[in-house]
């Protein structure tokens, strides 16, 4: 069975929900600021794709689970989803609150240890009972998210799942990213020859699944359905990426979802803009696609949005859902010379009208965590 | 869960805990109560491959290379499986905390040029998962759930689950908590200078290998139970039904539950015959996200062990407990070789 999406909601540093969010994407506007509650005398970086929330640069706790709240009830009201529903929460999440915890070390902010994960915080919000499931798994969690959810309804335990990704940048990761990379970028340039690194940025989005026979029952329009969600490991190296790794999931999402890579109309590409990810998620197409890689066109909306972490395979998710709808694939900007890795790929540089059925959104994580979305819309 | 699908089995489990180091089983461990921690990762992995690793990660690796080689795989720690349809589930809330706090400590007074490189991996919380999967080679799904006290009954119930809709034909699951100032300072409210608070957190790692009940008789695996049903609540409701018709459908099994949990109000009314609740103590509410897991592998031991009341299997409650609202319920059907 595959299962019917029947809302959806995203926020990011573009807009407070999808619509203006994928306007701006369209008209490719960035979403790049100064850094806005971190001291930049810190840091060698000097830009992020935060959310303009915090009046004054003072930052405060629980952002996270703020975002995740809003899109999910976003999402919940879309769907027209009833607060008494046999619902199973699933979140995806880079950081979990670890902003709050941070804050909690540094500067004496209160928190408590059932704060690192969301299920208090989303059920007091939405006045439910809902069990919430919090995913850890790096930049590839709401993805993940998708496919543990997908699992629950076919437990047949729960009629509706509701899916969330969710992050904010700590200091600590954005400190650590920064660290490592003895180049300091001042914007994400995915899948560019002269490529610097990852710049991170906050978002949230989510979604909500259930049969289509239930959707058709409560009269619910349906926005999409997820036809697979396709997983592996690379089991190789804590933070670098394997194409060999990426290939198996994409692998998987195909056979999973009965398609062939021919099927595929448009991809969200992972594209973090970073040396190796960009030319690993290449190979890893190509040699997925074989000769088939230059039918899709793809978008790399870090380039628009920052990394949102483990928020942004859902990110990319609601975008593409949005794509089709439109008919518009937005752009990858900031793309001035292809890296030669990916010169047989059709990646966008303008906003492209699409007539499109299926798309693929790529997620892949430290720990060498790949989640890979095959969903379908009729536009 | 849907009653067509097919069995998940338990065969393989194993444990690290440094205040019970050196005992034979949970049960020998709880009766001579906890001693001075020992922990010693080096003498099941070996030198190569340690330093820099969170403390949390080490005691996952020797408790996953226990569970493994109690599984049928006693190599997987030096010759990695490279198996594409193995994955791993952890459970884990504290792996990285202290981590995250000194890198932001450093930052916030320095300059993250103050920080080390090598932090970076530690930054992520799929840290653990992801290390066991590069040791053993597991290259199938990889999950880390934090989802506080139900963390292990969680990571139960989505590993099967996954193996079920043919994410992976086995899983590795392992819940972890590592004892630390960050940990210690959440629970009492305030930073904590270091070396002050009580380890209020008991501090190991648990780990089963489940697998389809199918592709264990293949390789003739042992099996040590078998997961059936599952129920969440919420510890605060006054009613659950889905975890009463789950009490009420086992009622002749032994329950694993700590005496002052959610859910001594749920047993209460089902008159369950004398002795046949289980309190593990420290290894329940103190071990948060990891204790249904050590209640389930108390159980297989026990079981192994040929203790009568643990023949026909057991239910192991878990969760609602450190602020966490929600709980729930897990049933473990007994044993038996695999055909």
């Amino acid at each position: 069975m595959m299962y019917a999406i029947t809302g959806s909601a995203m926020k990011t540093s573009l807009g407070e929900d999808k619509c203006t969010c994928f306007e701006s994407l369209c008209s490719g506007h960035s979403g790049r600021k100064r850094l806005q509650a971190f001291t930049a005398d810190h840091f060698n970086v000097r830009n992020a794709y935060e959310i303009d929330d915090r009046p004054g640069g003072v930052d405060r706790a629980l952002r996270a689970t703020e975002l995740l709240c809003d899109a999910v009830q976003a999402a919940m009201q879309e769907a027209a989803l009833p607060p008494d529903a046999r619902c199973v929460v699933v979140v995806g999440t880079g950081l979990r609150e670890l902003r709050t915890l941070e804050l909690f070390w540094t500067v004496g902010t209160p928190m408590s240890i059932d704060q690192l994960h969301f299920e208090r915080a989303l059920n007091r919000r939405l006045h439910t009972s809902f069990p919430v499931i919090t995913l850890a798994n790096a930049c590839s969690a709401s993805n993940f998210a998708l496919a543990v959810a997908e699992d629950f309804l076919r437990d047949g335990s729960f009629d509706f799942a509701i899916v969330g990704g969710c992050d904010t940048i700590t200091k600590s990761m954005f400190g650590l990213l920064d660290r490592v990379n003895p180049s300091h970028p001042d914007a994400v340039r995915p899948f560019d020859r002269d490529r610097q690194g990852v710049l991170m940025g906050d978002g949230a989005a989510a979604v909500v699944l259930e049969s289509r026979a239930s959707a058709a029952a409560r009269g619910a329009p349906v926005l999409a359905t997820l036809r697979a969600v396709g997983t592996s490991c690379d089991a190789a190296h804590e933070t670098a990426p394997d194409p060999a790794g990426i290939a198996r999931a994409i692998e998987d999402a195909y056979q999973r979802a009965g398609v062939a890579p021919q099927d595929i109309d448009i991809i969200m590409a992972h594209g973090t803009g970073t040396a190796l990810n960009d030319k690993a998620e290449a190979e890893a197409m190509q040699r997925v696609m074989g000769l088939h890689i230059s039918h899709p066109r793809i978008c790399a909306m870090k380039s628009m949005t920052g990394h949102t972490s483990g928020a942004s395979g859902l990110v990319g998710v609601v975008t593409a859902i949005e794509a089709i709808e439109c008919g518009v694939l937005p752009p990858t900007v900031g793309l001035e010379h292809l890296m030669p890795e990916a010169r047989a790929m059709n990646i966008v540089n303008e906003a492209t009208p699409v007539n499109a059925r299926l798309a693929q959104v790529n997620a892949f994580g430290f720990g060498g965590v790949n989640a890979v979305v095959i969903v379908e819309c009729e536009s | 869960m849907n009653a067509s699908t097919p069995s998940i089995i338990i065969s393989g489990h194993g444990w690290e805990i440094p205040v019970f180091a050196g005992h034979a089983s949970l049960a020998a461990a709880l009766r001579a109560g906890p001693a001075t921690p020992q922990f010693a990762p080096e003498r099941l992995l070996g030198r190569k491959g340690l330093r820099y690793k969170e403390r949390s990660t080490l005691l996952a690796l020797c408790a996953a290379t226990s569970a493994l080689a109690d599984a049928g795989f006693p190599d997987a720690a030096t010759a990695p499986l490279r198996d594409d349809g193995f994955g791993v589930v952890v459970a884990t809330n504290t792996c990285n905390l202290d981590t995250v706090c000194q890198a932001a400590d450093t930052i916030h007074r320095q300059h993250v040029n103050a920080t080390s490189a090598m932090d970076l991996p530690n930054a992520s919380s799929n840290v653990v998962s992801a290390a066991i999967a590069i040791r053993f080679g597991l290259q199938a799904l990889n999950l880390t759930v934090c989802t506080g006290a139900s963390s292990s009954l969680d990571a139960l119930v989505i590993a099967a689950n996954a193996i079920r809709n043919r994410r992976a034909r086995r899983v590795l699951v392992v819940a972890v908590e590592a004892d630390g100032q960050a940990a210690r300072s959440l629970l009492a409210g305030r930073r904590l200078a270091e070396g002050d608070g009580l380890p209020a957190l008991l501090e190991g790692a648990g780990a089963v290998v489940l697998e389809r009940v199918d592709s264990a008789g293949q390789r003739r695996a042992p099996c040590h139970g078998t997961l059936a049903d599952y129920a969440f609540c919420h510890a605060d409701a006054a009613h659950s039904q889905a975890l009463d018709a789950l009490l009420a459908g086992h009622a002749g099994k032994p329950c694993y539950v700590a005496g002052d949990s959610f859910a001594a109000h749920a047993l209460a009314s089902l008159h369950l015959r004398e002795g046949a609740q289980v309190d593990l103590g420290m290894l329940s509410a103190p071990a948060y996200g990891a204790g249904t897991l050590y209640a389930l592998i108390h159980h297989c031991e026990q079981a192994r062990a040929g203790r009568p009341e643990m023949a026909d299997g057991a239910v192991v409650l878990g969760g609602g407990s450190w602020g966490d609202r929600r709980a729930g319920g897990i049933v473990i059907e007994s044993g038996g070789v695999v055909r």
